[in-house]
């Protein structure tokens, strides 16, 4: 219920649109923005796991900022002089911030990426290009979460003859983590070659053949992309009239902020907040339907 | 010598330095251009392997995953100048021949650029890892050499500082140095000396260690599917 039964193409055209604006504004309002509503969106997707995520990453962030500070100098406010003698600037402090949040930022949307994008939509999307592209990607993302769990399972037999990872002194714990790092080799190389031989075998690669997916183009999402291209439309209308423009070295120098300015921050906002107000909305409707059922 | 070989050095010798000297003066980013010419024109070399067939998805899988090592051996070691790819490249060429040998080494430099940066350089990094592939599978071609770790190892040391590392130091000529004599030949081929040396040392030690085992896995599915040899393949 929410942003992830839209069609793939609509989430592809959010993210890949949502990110540049997260990687490429340095304007601190836009920034902002951005990097709330990716703190809202994970949380709504996410929950608990969200919320934590997000308070590691903050004062990892001021500590890229400190650590930036250290050792850049450009920039005209002095704060003070460290212990050898180079000054540190509020620009380079300021600037230093921008680009962990800008990062921070990137991964907390990622982790929404994660939770909205299912590897058939990946397969869906690309796969079309053609079957041979199709199979690589699907045995790819499958082959993950199949190392992930086949590395369990080769740890926990190890373990039964006293060779897993976290036994012994470290010396014989490194040589219990390559082994295990060579079995996986062996394990790797032989799982795939089977499975894309058993895929081959059932036609995967046969000429015309198309992946099976259940995704329709409806009016749902008709309406969510023109009001998707609105925002972005406003949004490159600001980039246009250099809203999104800032200077940070040797001072910060900003676009004045006009009445009109507020327009192009409101449309961003409400271009990055979309998915979040569409599953709140149908999460709203759903209740509502509800109590006239049970009533 | 079978025919992709023969193909094999008529693209080395002849095509990749004409494609770099002309890809040097594309503008901006032309090096996506050149890099992605240099694959396809290894591709010639490597499909001229399978003689009448037509190579197999798992073939490729099997590439692709030394590939995947390779890249892992360069980014995961964190100290400068000391990464495991080299090895891993040529322990595939000593494997499977040098037209895969070739082709891993470039698109491990390719696709390991994106953790380090991408550059007017990248081609010439294509070219001189996958050089390293190729002697390899040169070397060891039928067997004449004895496949043992401390052979792989003096073999490994000396093809990176002799034969990788100063085909490195040419994009450093051609790139960076506004004239080319034989002072600033000597100049950049020598400061970069100590960091071939370093690298051939890793080479060695990686040879020693991995050589035996990681042989021994790609011999058995060479042995068990028929993989990558001009005939019996299905």
């Amino acid at each position: 219920m929410g942003f992830e039964l839209c069609h793939p193409a609509v989430n592809l055209i959010y993210f890949v649109s949502v990110l540049y604006g997260m990687l490429c504004f340095r304007h601190p309002v836009f920034l902002a923005i951005s990097f709330l509503s990716a703190v809202a969106y994970s949380i709504k997707r996410n929950g608990m796991k969200a919320v934590i995520f997000d308070a590691v990453l903050l004062p990892l962030t001021s500590a890229f900022a400190l650590y930036y500070s250290t050792y850049n100098h450009f920039g005209v406010t002095v704060i003070e002089q460290n212990l050898i003698g180079n000054s540190i600037t509020l620009e380079s402090l300021i600037y230093g911030a921008v680009i962990g949040l800008t990062v921070s930022g990137a991964m907390i949307w990622f982790s929404c990426i994660y939770s909205v994008f299912t590897s058939d939509k990946v397969v869906y999307l690309f796969g079309k290009a053609s079957p041979k592209l199709s199979l690589f990607l699907s045995v790819l993302l499958r082959m993950v979460p199949r190392i992930k769990y086949e590395a369990k399972k080769i740890n926990t037999a190890q373990r039964g003859i006293g060779r897993g990872i976290n036994q012994g002194n470290i010396f014989s714990r490194i040589r219990n983590c390559i082994r295990i790092f060579s079995i996986m080799i062996t394990w790797i190389i032989d799982s795939l070659s089977l499975q894309s031989e058993s895929m081959q075998s059932r036609g995967s690669l046969l000429r015309g053949r198309k992946a099976f997916s259940i995704y329709r183009f409806d009016n749902r999402d008709r309406a969510y992309v023109i009001a998707m291209f609105a925002n972005i439309t406003l949004t490159v209308m600001g980039v246009m009239l250099k809203q999104t423009e800032i200077v940070y070295d040797p001072k910060i120098i900003i676009t004045p902020i006009t009445s009109v300015s507020y327009l192009f921050y409101i449309g961003y906002a409400v271009l990055c907040l979309m998915p979040l107000g569409l599953e709140l909305y149908t999460e709203y409707r759903f209740r509502k339907a509800r109590k006239i059922i049970t009533r | 010598m079978k025919k992709s070989n023969v193909a094999m050095l008529i693209v080395f010798l002849a095509l990749i330095p004409l494609t770099l000297f002309l890809g040097d003066k594309l503008p901006g980013k032309g090096y996506y251009i050149t890099g992605v010419l240099i694959i396809i024109e290894l591709a010639v070399p490597f499909f001229m392997m399978f003689e009448k067939r037509k190579p197999q998805a798992r073939e490729l899988v099997v590439l692709a995953v030394m590939i995947a090592l390779a890249v892992i051996g360069r980014v995961a070691i964190p100290i400068p100048h000391f990464k495991a790819a080299f090895a891993i490249i040529m322990l595939t060429g000593i494997a499977f021949g040098p037209e895969a040998g070739f082709i891993v080494g470039a698109i491990t430099a390719f696709a390991s650029n994106f953790f380090y940066g991408q550059g007017a350089y990248m081609p010439w990094q294509m070219m001189a890892y996958g050089a390293g592939g190729m002697l390899a599978g040169f070397v060891f071609i039928k067997n004449k050499i004895p496949k043992k770790p401390w052979i792989m190892a003096i073999f490994g040391f000396l093809a990176v500082v002799i034969w990788i590392g100063p085909l490195l130091d040419t994009s450093h000529i051609f790139i960076m140095m506004p004239e080319i004599s034989f002072a600033t030949i000597t100049a950049s081929l020598a400061s970069g000396f100590p960091v071939n040396v370093s690298q051939g040392l890793c080479t060695a030690l990686m040879m020693i260690v991995f050589g035996k085992p990681l042989l021994e896995k790609l011999d058995r599915v060479k042995q068990k599917y028929g993989m990558l040899e001009d005939e019996n393949g299905i």
